[in-house]
């Protein structure tokens, strides 16, 4: 019934909508200015494909996706732990350079620039998820769980005192609180769901290569968290829905040819700019990142 | 809570109305039109290229529209920037097939055409990809065409003229995609001893590889890289490490500013298909001169650009808008007479007859290879 169209754009909300949570877990509410978002999703695009290439049921895919992802998520946070605010950032943003030089390089598991063609469309206790309506079912039911899982974490004891963390680490540690521990396990659980959205990406595009994991696919994700506010689920989902839709009806504007490509982009950044110049914090923001 | 809840809920239903809208009205009004949708990269990197393809079909839209269109039917291009990105290519081919309703779409890179193909396939849509050189595309389905060798073809005429002179080669080749798809064709069909190293897209200095390749002594050398600036690069550090003996490049050998180097003078290097100056070119490239005010720097995107609009012409013309008539007709095709020589398409919708060749730069010229 509905457009396919429109169904693609639902189905990358989806998957944006994923990763928006899951850095906003780690982003707004352990206070971890992770750049390193991208490299998680890579990851589990990855470990997904290849798996699903070799025959693997979906079902595996998705969770050793996550599973790798989340491992990895873990690894980059005991080197990290100590690191705050840009310095983190810079430490995370290398993570997604090796990442990169990884899934180019390392040819005979990665294909390196050549990509994964072909990656099978899933297939879930027998149902065929090939259609993209059903793709897109299921891609909201696991963002439902996303969200439901990331929402629970923020309410418990454990994401209370991730917030005190990120408020005041000095304080939490006085408390009694292993901040340590708090930060690893929030970075983990990140970038377990990260690779889940990169599972779901892998298996809906098909296709994957280096290319599609360079730095610059921070940008998006990190504008949703900006715009939706730091600290904000709600605020999250909402800017899921502007940052991913918000270039489509320009599409329809009709440019002339000659200006078609940069026209669409900068009507999109003057229209971002716009919103951060009116809510500087974002639509929800509660906290500010230092 | 309730507030934002509405919010989406507001904003799914304007999207989805806005969606209902837009099929219906396109729907309606344009029945006449034959509708292609080309999606390319109009900005970025990759935006060198395609918007010089872009430039091309504007040019050939008003040729076919200014004497009557196809069998009375004028055709209509409707741009769109994939930014040779898989996730944008895929919405952009949704955007032109569900809601634009064309039953034809033309692509440019690799990894557009490579993520569009299943779309193209589910859809029934007919895919055309322009320069696409990825080896992967040969089984990318039924509907979908390329006008362009496969990196197979370029590595094969490597092999083959670099094999009977040479049996122990050193390879210098960067990692991306067309590159590796280049070597890895290469190593498969080389006979021969091969000392590869590569390096990443964005390095600027060689001189590591290239004495490692040096140390083991190999009687000639295939740069493979992507970009014809660190081609340059790498010949004159490999004349500075003392290396005497011949060296093979691959297309970069055809840009300007190498040709013009003093470094790259007797190197042999193997070029896109020929584009011989017939006529048919030579008014193409007036009239883009004439209109955009420069000539065209990727003449074979230019000339693949217009035989496949052309193609898709005559298979207009035969056959009427109907994507599964279309491809059945394509795969007829076996002597296309267009810029890039006399060529069709075979069952997996690569085509035949157009393939790369062997050239030498001496004194700053292109003159065809002949080997001795």
């Amino acid at each position: 019934m509905l457009s396919a169209y429109i169904i693609h754009l639902l189905i990358l909300i989806g998957i944006y909508l994923i990763l928006a949570l899951s850095l906003q877990l780690a982003m707004g509410y352990s206070g971890l200015l992770n750049l390193g978002h991208i490299a998680f999703y890579a990851i589990g695009a990855y470990i997904s494909a290849i798996l699903a290439i070799n025959g693997f049921p979906f079902f595996g895919c998705i969770i050793f996706a996550g599973i790798g992802a989340m491992i990895f998520g873990f690894l980059l946070s005991i080197p990290t732990n100590k690191l705050k605010g840009d310095y983190l950032a810079l430490a995370t943003l290398g993570f997604t350079f090796v990442v990169y030089a990884v899934t180019l390089n390392w040819t005979s598991l990665t294909r390196g620039p050549l990509g994964i063609p072909g990656i099978p469309k899933p297939t879930l206790l027998g149902i065929d998820f090939s259609s993209n309506l059903s793709f897109l079912i299921l891609t909201a039911i696991i963002a439902l769980i996303t969200f439901l899982v990331i929402w629970q974490i923020t309410r418990s004891p454990f994401g209370k005192a991730l917030q005190a963390t990120r408020d005041d680490e000095l304080a939490a540690q006085v408390l009694g609180k292993n901040t340590f521990k708090l930060k690893s396990y929030s970075l983990a659980i990140s970038a377990f769901f990260a690779g889940v959205a990169g599972s779901l990406y892998a298996s809906y595009i098909t296709f994957i290569d280096p290319s599609s994991f360079t730095l610059l696919q921070i940008i998006p994700i990190l504008s949703i968290v900006i715009i939706g506010g730091l600290a904000s689920l709600r605020g999250t989902i909402i800017a899921t829905f502007i940052i991913i839709l918000l270039p489509e009806p320009l599409r329809f504007i009709g440019f002339p040819s000659s200006i078609v490509g940069p026209a669409r982009q900068i009507i999109y950044a003057l229209i971002l700019i716009a919103i951060l110049i009116y809510k500087p914090k974002g639509f929800f923001g509660k906290v500010k990142l230092e | 809570m309730k507030k934002w809840i509405w919010i989406i809920i507001i904003i799914i239903a304007l999207v989805v109305i806005f969606g209902f809208w837009l099929t219906n009205k396109k729907q309606n009004n344009t029945k006449e039109e034959i509708k292609i949708g080309f999606i390319g990269p109009l900005t970025g990197s990759g935006a060198s290229w395609g918007i010089e393809q872009k430039n091309t079909l504007e040019i050939i839209k008003s040729e076919i529209n200014n004497s009557g269109g196809v069998n009375g039917r004028l055709i209509n291009i409707i741009y769109e920037d994939g930014k040779c990105d898989g996730k944008d290519s895929a919405t952009a081919a949704q955007k032109l097939i569900n809601i634009d309703k064309t039953k034809i779409l033309m692509t440019s890179c690799s990894s557009a055409s490579l993520s569009i193909s299943p779309i193209a396939e589910s859809n029934n849509v007919l895919l055309f990809a322009i320069w696409t050189t990825n080896p992967g595309f040969t089984n990318a389905g039924n509907y979908s065409f390329r006008i362009s060798y496969s990196d197979v073809d370029t590595a094969k005429t490597m092999a083959k003229i670099i094999g009977e002179k040479y049996k122990k080669l050193g390879v210098l080749t960067e990692m991306n995609d067309y590159s590796v798809g280049v070597s890895n064709a290469f190593k498969q069909n080389y006979n021969g001893e091969i000392f590869e190293e590569n390096f990443s897209p964005d390095s600027k200095d060689f001189k590591t590889q290239l004495t490692k390749i040096l140390s083991n002594k190999p009687e000639a050398i295939l740069l493979n890289p992507n970009q014809p600036g660190a081609g340059l690069e790498a010949l004159k550090e490999l004349r500075e490490l003392g290396f005497k003996s011949q060296i093979y490049g691959n297309y970069f050998g055809s840009d300007g500013d190498v040709l013009k180097s003093a470094f790259a003078q007797e190197m042999v290097f193997f070029a896109d298909p020929d584009i011989t100056n017939t006529p048919l070119k030579q008014s193409l490239f007036d009239k883009y001169i004439a209109i955009y005010g420069e000539k065209p720097d990727f003449e074979y995107a230019v000339a693949a650009t217009y035989d496949g609009a052309y193609i898709l012409k005559q298979a207009l013309t035969k056959v009427e808008y109907d994507s599964e008539k279309l491809k059945n007709y394509l795969y007829t095709i076996k002597d296309f007479n267009g810029m890039l020589g006399t060529y069709g398409f075979d069952q997996n919708g690569d085509i035949t007859g157009s393939l790369p060749s062997a050239k030498q730069i001496v004194n700053g010229e292109i003159i065809p290879y002949k080997q001795n």
